[in-house]
């Protein structure tokens, strides 16, 4: 795959996911353009952010308010989000639904990030 | 726990599904549902994923890829 880019809003983003498998390019084309209750933007600040947290390359987008250390958890640790959690973004006021979209963006992001590198590595081998 | 958006929200085929793996299973099977619910957003790019890594692979053989896909599932402490 060669050295990840940064990747910036609309203008960079189709170059940058066509370099990805088919495969991959389908689950973000969906994420990031079927009908959904949260803007766009929002969704790739989420996956740009988690994808950090992973050591992946990505511009730093602003968050929506409160959701920080939900989608810390996402990134790093999955496994430690409870309920109260949950509980804690509804009474924010989030809908379940936007709950559900950043959290599948969060864990794009995520494990993106982890192939990214992994892909990184193999090409650093061959060039060796 | 599931988001309630989630469990009421799915129509047709894929609730239909869902009951199903309930009344198997006693629960809506985590990957299963992830593949039916809101096909169009995440669903059916991640049921054809799931189906791509685990059944494709052209060096590994299938248990070894089940066998990991367990191992990690269970680093991140999720029974699948």
């Amino acid at each position: 795959m060669g050295n990840v880019p940064v990747y910036s809003l609309e203008s960079e983003r189709d170059r940058y996911w066509a370099g990805y498998p088919k495969i991959v390019q389908e689950m973000v084309t969906g994420i990031f353009n079927a009908p959904a209750e949260t803007p766009v933007e929002v969704r790739q600040a989420v996956e740009a952010y988690t994808a950090r947290l992973a050591g992946g390359h990505r511009q730093d987008l602003p968050l929506p308010a409160g959701w920080e250390d939900y989608l810390q958890k996402m990134g790093l640790y999955a496994y430690k989000v409870v309920d109260e959690d949950i509980e804690e973004l509804k009474a924010q006021g989030n809908s379940e639904s936007a709950i559900y979209e950043l959290s599948i963006a969060a864990a794009l992001g995520a494990g993106l990030a982890r192939m990214e590198r992994v892909l990184m590595l193999l090409d650093e081998d061959e060039e060796a | 726990m599931r988001i309630k958006v989630i469990e009421q929200g799915m129509e047709g085929r894929s609730k239909l599904i869902a009951r199903v793996s309930r009344l198997m299973f006693g629960f809506t099977v985590g990957p299963l549902f992830l593949s039916i619910y809101r096909r169009d957003y995440f669903g059916t790019a991640f049921g054809r994923l799931s189906q791509s890594t685990l059944r494709e692979n052209t060096f590994w053989s299938r248990g070894e890829v089940e066998m990991f896909a367990s191992f990690v599932s269970n680093l991140n402490h999720c029974r699948f």
